[in-house]
C-alpha cells in the first residue's frame, strides 16, 4: 500500500457513497464562462446538444436550446428541452490499434476535456516521449465529496478503456490505478476486471487526506517503486483522474465533447443529496433546489473541497473544474483563533513537511506548498494558513 | 441565496481547550490517589500552587499592562505538574514560591510559543536551589534501596498501586497509567520521545542492572520507583518542548533516557533527574534553533 507522511482523516461525510448517479437534470438555461475565448455562435442562434460555441473547441453546448446572450465573457443558452445532438460530435473512427498520438490528440483537442488546470489534449502532448508511467487516481479522501467514488462504482470498464487510449497515445506499456486501500468493493471488482490485462495493475494508497493529489499520489509511488532513481523518474509518471478517462472513453464512444461533470450536491443544508450529472454552466441555485436545500437553514455554500475551498466567489454557475457543490448550516460556520501553543501538528500533518506556521509567522513565500489544507484542519487553536495557499497560488501565477 | 464561502469549514474538532482538558483530566488520577494517601497535606499543596499561579498570572499581567485574561487552561496545567513533583511532606510556602517563579516563567519564556523548555521543572530546580531544606525530601525510598544492594520492602505490586513515598506524582504506577493510557486514546500527545526515552531505559536497566543477581526484579524496581513513568507520560509528551521533527523527537527521547541513567547510576536526586531533564531541553532548544535556521536557508536557496 502505498503511504505518505503527515495527512489527516477526517470525518468523511461520504453520505451519497452508495447514492447512483442521477441523470436526470435538464435546466431551463445555462451559462457558459468562455473569458477570452472566441465565440463563434450569435444570440438567436439555435444550439444544439455537443456544439462548439467558441472557435478553439474549448466550449460547447451541453444543451439544445437558443443563445441570449454573449456579453461579458459568458455565454446564455436558453434550453428547448430537446435532444438534438449536434454533427460535429462523431465517435472516434478508427480502431485503437491503429490509431497513433495524433489521431487522437487531434480528436481529443476537438472535445474540450478538463478537469483541473490544463485540457486533456495539452497534458497528452506535453507527455510525449516523457512519460512512461500512467497512474490512474481513482481514490477520493475529500469529505462530502463522492463524485469520483460513484463514477468507479458505475464504470470500471469505461474508465479500463480510458486508461488504454492514453496508454496507446503515448506508448505506455504500464499503467496503475490507484484506489484506497479501505474501498474493498470496488479494489476487488477492478482486479476482477483486470484479470486478463497484464499491462494494468491496481495500487492501493492509505485513505489519509489527501493521498489522492497528484502530487503526492506520484510522490507516494515513486518512493515505493523507485527509490534509488526517483529523481529522474519523477518527469516520467503522468497522473490524471479515473473521471477523465472516463470522459475520455465517453468521447472516443459518442463523439460528444464534455459537456456535463458529475457533482456530489450534499451539505447539512441540502435535505436530498445526491450525485448529479450536471450540464457545465447550470446554476448553482437551480442545482441546491433540485437537491431540497432548507434555504432558511442555509449559512453558506462551498464548491468542491470543504477542508480548502479557494474558489472564486463570482461563481454562481457550474464549472468543469466543480465536482462538489456544499450547502452548510451555521455549525460549520468559522469560529475564531486563538494564539499557537506549539503543538507543531500543523507540521505533523503537512503532506510535504513544510512548517505551515513558521511560512505564515515570516510571510515566507513557497512553491512546495499544495494547498491542501490540512494544517488549518488540524490547528487546535483554529488558525487560518490561507494565506500561504494564496501566496503559493500568487507564487503559481 | 448566494453565499459563496472561500474559507476552510471543516476543522478537527480538537481545540486548545479540549488539548488542555485532557491534560489536566489524566493528572486526576494520580491527584486523588495522593489526596487519598495524605489526605489534607496534598490537597493544600496542589490548591496553594494553583491558586499562587493564578493569581501571580493575573498580577504579572497588571503589572506588564497586557491585556488582563484569566490564566489559561495550560498555566494550571503547569502548577498541577510542578505540585506533583513536590514531596508529600513539602512546606505549603515551597509550593506558592514555586508556582509565583513557575507562573513568571510561563510568561517570560512562553509568550510566543518558541520556547523548548519544559517549564514546571526549572522552576521546581530554581525552588530547590532557593528553598532546600523546606523540601523535606524523603530520606529512604525504595529506589535508594535498590541502589544499595538491597530490595525494597514493598513489593512490585504494592509500588504499582501506589504506597512509595517518593513524589506526590509517583506515588502509584497505576494512576500514572491511567492517565497515560487516557492521553494515548485521545491522541492529544506525541509519544515519540517517550516510546524511545522507555525502550532505552529498560534496555540500560536490563544491560546493566543494579543489583547483578537479580537483574529482571532490579530493572522492575527500577521502573516502578523511579520518576520513569511519570516523566514519559507527562514530561517527555509536553507539546511545547518537543522538537518540530519527528526524528529528533526520538533523539531527545533517548538522550533523556541516556543522561538520566547515567545521574541515577552516580548520584541519584530527583532535583538531579530533572537537571538532567533540563539540560537536554536546552540542548533541543539549541538544536532546533540551529536545523530551522539551516532549513530556511535551504528553501530560501531552493526557491531562488
Amino acid at each position: 500500500m502505498l503511504n505518505f507522511k503527515g495527512g489527516i482523516r477526517p470525518d468523511s461525510h461520504k453520505y451519497t457513497k452508495n447514492f447512483n448517479i442521477t441523470d436526470s437534470l435538464s435546466p431551463e438555461f445555462v451559462k457558459l464562462a468562455v473569458n477570452d475565448s472566441p465565440i463563434c455562435v450569435n444570440v438567436g442562434d439555435n444550439v444544439a446538444i455537443g456544439q462548439k460555441i467558441t472557435n478553439d473547441y474549448r466550449f460547447h453546448s451541453p444543451i439544445c436550446g437558443t443563445v441570449t446572450n454573449t456579453d461579458c465573457g459568458y455565454v446564455t443558452i436558453n434550453n428547448n428541452h430537446e435532444c438534438t445532438v449536434s454533427n460535429e460530435c462523431k465517435p472516434f473512427s478508427k480502431k485503437l490499434s491503429d490509431a497513433t498520438f495524433n489521431d487522437i490528440v487531434s480528436f481529443v483537442s476537438k472535445k474540450s476535456i478538463r478537469f483541473d488546470d490544463d485540457y486533456l489534449d495539452t497534458r497528452l502532448k506535453k507527455s510525449l516521449n516523457k512519460v512512461s508511467i500512467l497512474l490512474v487516481s481513482c481514490g477520493e479522501t475529500v469529505p462530502f465529496s463522492c463524485s469520483r467514488n460513484r463514477i468507479l462504482s458505475e464504470h470500471k470498464k469505461e474508465i479500463i478503456y480510458g486508461t488504454q487510449i492514453i496508454m496507446k497515445a503515448l506508448s505506455i506499456r504500464k499503467a496503475a490505478i490507484t484506489i484506497e486501500a479501505l474501498d474493498l468493493k470496488n479494489r476487488f471488482e477492478l482486479k476482477k476486471a483486470l484479470k486478463n490485462n497484464n499491462n494494468i495493475s491496481v495500487v492501493t494508497h492509505s485513505s489519509k487526506y489527501p493521498a489522492e493529489h497528484p502530487k503526492i499520489l506520484k510522490d507516494q509511488f515513486l518512493n515505493k517503486y523507485f527509490s534509488n532513481d526517483r529523481d529522474t523518474t519523477a518527469d516520467n509518471v503522468l497522473v490524471v483522474g479515473c473521471e477523465e478517462v472516463f470522459e475520455l472513453y465517453n468521447s472516443f464512444r459518442t463523439g460528444l465533447p464534455m459537456i456535463s461533470r458529475v457533482i456530489t450536491v450534499d451539505g447539512d443544508a441540502v435535505l436530498s443529496p445526491k450525485n448529479i450529472k450536471t450540464p457545465i454552466g447550470t446554476d448553482i441555485n437551480y442545482l441546491l433546489n433540485f437537491c431540497e436545500t432548507n434555504i432558511n437553514e442555509l449559512s453558506s455554500i462551498v464548491i468542491n473541497n470543504p477542508i480548502c475551498s479557494s474558489y472564486n466567489k463570482d461563481c454562481e454557475y457550474t464549472k468543469k473544474d466543480i465536482s462538489c457543490v456544499l450547502a452548510l448550516t451555521k455549525k460549520f460556520e468559522q469560529v475564531g483563533s486563538y494564539n499557537c501553543i506549539s503543538c507543531k501538528k500543523c507540521r505533523d500533518v503537512c503532506p510535504v513537511e513544510l512548517d505551515p506556521i513558521e511560512l505564515l509567522k515570516n510571510q515566507i513565500e513557497t512553491t512546495k506548498c499544495i494547498c491542501c489544507g490540512a494544517c488549518t484542519y488540524a490547528c487546535p487553536a483554529k488558525i487560518d494558513f490561507s494565506p500561504i495557499y494564496e501566496r503559493t497560488e500568487a507564487d503559481y501565477e | 441565496m448566494n453565499k459563496y464561502s472561500v474559507n476552510t469549514y471543516l476543522k478537527s474538532p480538537e481545540t486548545t481547550y479540549t488539548i488542555s482538558i485532557d491534560y489536566i483530566l489524566a493528572l486526576l488520577p494520580i491527584i486523588f490517589w495522593s489526596i487519598i494517601r495524605f489526605k489534607l497535606t496534598t490537597a493544600v499543596i496542589v490548591s496553594s500552587c494553583v491558586f499562587a499561579d493564578i493569581i501571580t498570572d493575573v498580577v504579572f499581567k497588571f503589572l506588564s499592562k497586557k491585556k488582563l485574561t484569566l490564566p489559561s487552561l495550560k498555566n494550571i496545567y503547569g502548577a498541577l505538574i510542578f505540585s506533583l513533583t513536590l514531596y508529600p511532606e513539602t512546606s505549603p510556602v515551597v509550593a506558592i514560591v514555586g508556582a509565583i517563579i513557575l507562573s513568571i516563567l510561563f510568561n517570560i519564556l512562553n509568550s510566543e510559543g518558541n520556547s523548548y523548555i519544559f517549564v514546571p521543572l526549572v522552576a521546581r530546580v530554581i525552588t530547590f536551589a532557593l528553598m532546600p531544606k523546606e523540601f523535606h525530601a524523603p530520606e529512604q525510598t525504595p529506589y535508594f534501596s535498590i541502589l544499595n544492594g538491597m530490595i525494597p520492602n514493598e513489593s512490585p505490586v504494592e509500588l504499582f498501586l501506589g504506597s512509595a513515598d517518593v513524589t506526590l506524582g509517583s506515588l502509584s504506577i497505576v494512576a500514572i497509567l491511567l492517565g497515560g493510557l487516557y492521553l494515548i486514546f485521545r491522541k492529544s500527545s506525541d509519544f515519540r520521545a517517550s516510546s524511545a526515552y522507555l525502550l532505552l531505559s529498560l534496555v540500560l536497566s536490563l544491560a546493566f542492572p543494579i543489583i547483578k543477581a537479580r537483574g529482571v526484579e532490579s530493572t522492575l524496581y527500577e521502573l516502578l520507583s523511579s520518576e520513569m513513568l511519570f516523566i514519559i507520560f507527562f514530561v517527555l509528551t509536553d507539546m511545547q518542548s518537543t522538537p518540530k521533527k519527528k526524528g529528533l523527537r526520538y533523539l531527545k527521547g533517548a538522550l533523556c533516557a541516556l543522561l538520566t541513567f547515567t545521574i541515577k547510576r552516580t548520584n541519584y536526586t530527583i532535583d538531579g533527574f530533572y537537571i538532567g531533564i533540563i539540560v537536554v531541553d536546552l540542548l533541543f532548544s539549541i538544536i532546533c534553533m540551529i536545523s530551522d535556521k539551516i532549513e530556511f536557508a535551504k528553501e530560501c536557496k531552493n526557491e531562488q
